[in-house]
């Protein structure tokens, strides 16, 4: 407590303080929700598994055709499930890093340049944004592997929205990669090269 | 909180990471059925075609040949995806639990252990949703019906979507140089050993 703070303002900044603890529960369940999506890909992936099993008995083509089309777009389905809960599990570490405290521990562990690689608020923002994108555009394949094209102007129409998905890859690449701060290989190589330099008193 | 606790805390949300080894295990799983159903499509067009000397019309030929093609462009791109799922398997596995040391010995290493980030595994993932689109529109273009010059004209337009498309993706990836080919002198090959040796060099 300073001087010049009186006993009730250090008291009432204290307590407000206090508040960011709420955050915790962000951590916990964003924790949670991680390890339940990780469950429901792998359920979708046991069933896709099953649904594909005796492929080789299906003697008809084009029975053969749509449970191929149909098994693909869950293939993608599932490990678009396990991005996203691998996203939601990078979200709690980062949440508990940016709010908390910093994990002393598990920073020196040679993952931690990938689980724990929230910078800041928008970088949150940032990631929530393009996992939605990518739910989306894989939702629209599912979609279109399963539509019906009859004529050559919905051909055509196809072939538009195909150079559209491929737009929208295209700028969330660009933004992807234009802050320059993407976690490679290359990168955890320069940063064992940086600390062989000078090496760090713990 | 006092420092053992948020230590024993941190230590046990740290933990959660290791349900990332459950999409490692359901991807690996999705990319052996993924082989096998490309595999019976390529032993149904095989037993198809066999009979393809002694189709005496052209017309029955000729449509017979274009199903064909289709198909096997079909099987082609079931075994891409295969491969992409496996390299998916192998990306979590090094991200975001261990590097897999053993694999580092063998030639095929720089090819399969190639995804360096996250954003990496889902600009990965949308080429794929992509190559699949295309060859759907593909199939689709091989079996349909076109009546008139308008039709025709439609088509091309068709086709020159899908190559800007293809343009674009490409372009994203020589821009960025995220997947550089044996070709590049810039290209690292991060072994151990040649990551130890540049180490010692410094």
């Amino acid at each position: 407590m300073k001087q010049t703070q009186s006993k009730p303002e250090y008291l009432f900044e204290h307590s407000l303080w206090q508040l960011r603890w709420s955050v915790l529960i962000a951590v916990i369940f964003s924790g949670l929700t991680a390890l339940t999506m990780f469950y429901v890909a792998a359920v979708d992936t046991f069933y896709v598994i099953g649904m594909i099993a005796d492929y080789a008995q299906e003697a008809n083509m084009l029975d053969r055709k749509e449970l191929r089309g149909e098994a693909i777009g869950h293939v993608v389905e599932v490990i678009d499930g396990f991005l996203l809960a691998i996203v939601l599990l990078i979200f709690a570490y980062g949440i508990y890093e940016l709010y908390i405290s910093r994990m002393d521990g598990p920073e020196k562990h040679e993952s931690a340049e990938h689980l724990l690689q929230i910078k800041n608020l928008d970088d949150l923002k940032s990631r929530l944004g393009k996992v939605i994108l990518m739910i989306l555009i894989v939702k629209f394949f599912e979609i279109s592997m399963t539509m019906e094209y009859n004529d050559v102007k919905e051909l055509t129409i196809f072939a538009v929205a195909i150079v559209s998905i491929s737009l929208s890859f295209f700028m969330a690449e660009v933004a992807a990669r234009k802050d320059g701060h993407l976690k490679t290989r290359k990168s955890d190589f320069e940063k064992q090269k940086a600390s062989l330099k000078q090496p760090h008193t713990d | 909180m006092n420092k053992s606790f948020e230590n024993k805390f941190e230590s046990f949300i740290w933990q959660a990471r290791w349900s990332v080894l459950t999409a490692v295990f359901c991807s690996g799983a999705a990319a052996l059925a993924m082989f096998y159903v490309a595999a019976v499509d390529a032993y149904y067009v095989i037993e198809r075609l066999l009979g393809y000397a002694s189709l005496t019309d052209i017309y029955e030929r000729m449509s017979v040949r274009a199903n064909a093609i289709g198909n096997v462009v079909e099987v082609v791109d079931g075994f891409l995806l295969a491969i992409v799922l496996l390299i998916f398997a192998f990306g979590l596995y090094e991200l975001y639990i261990s590097k897999l040391d053993t694999a580092y010995d063998e030639e095929a290493s720089e090819h399969m252990l190639s995804i360096d980030s996250l954003d990496d595994l889902k600009s990965r993932l949308g080429k794929v949703i992509l190559m699949i689109l295309i060859v759907k529109f593909f199939e689709l273009a091989i079996s349909m019906e076109f009546e008139d010059v308008y039709d025709l004209l439609m088509f091309s337009g068709g086709i020159l979507l899908v190559g800007s498309s293809l343009f674009l993706t490409e372009f994203v990836t020589k821009a960025t140089g995220a997947h550089a080919v044996k070709s590049d002198p810039d290209r690292e090959i991060w072994t151990p050993e040649k990551r130890e040796q540049k180490l010692e060099n410094i």
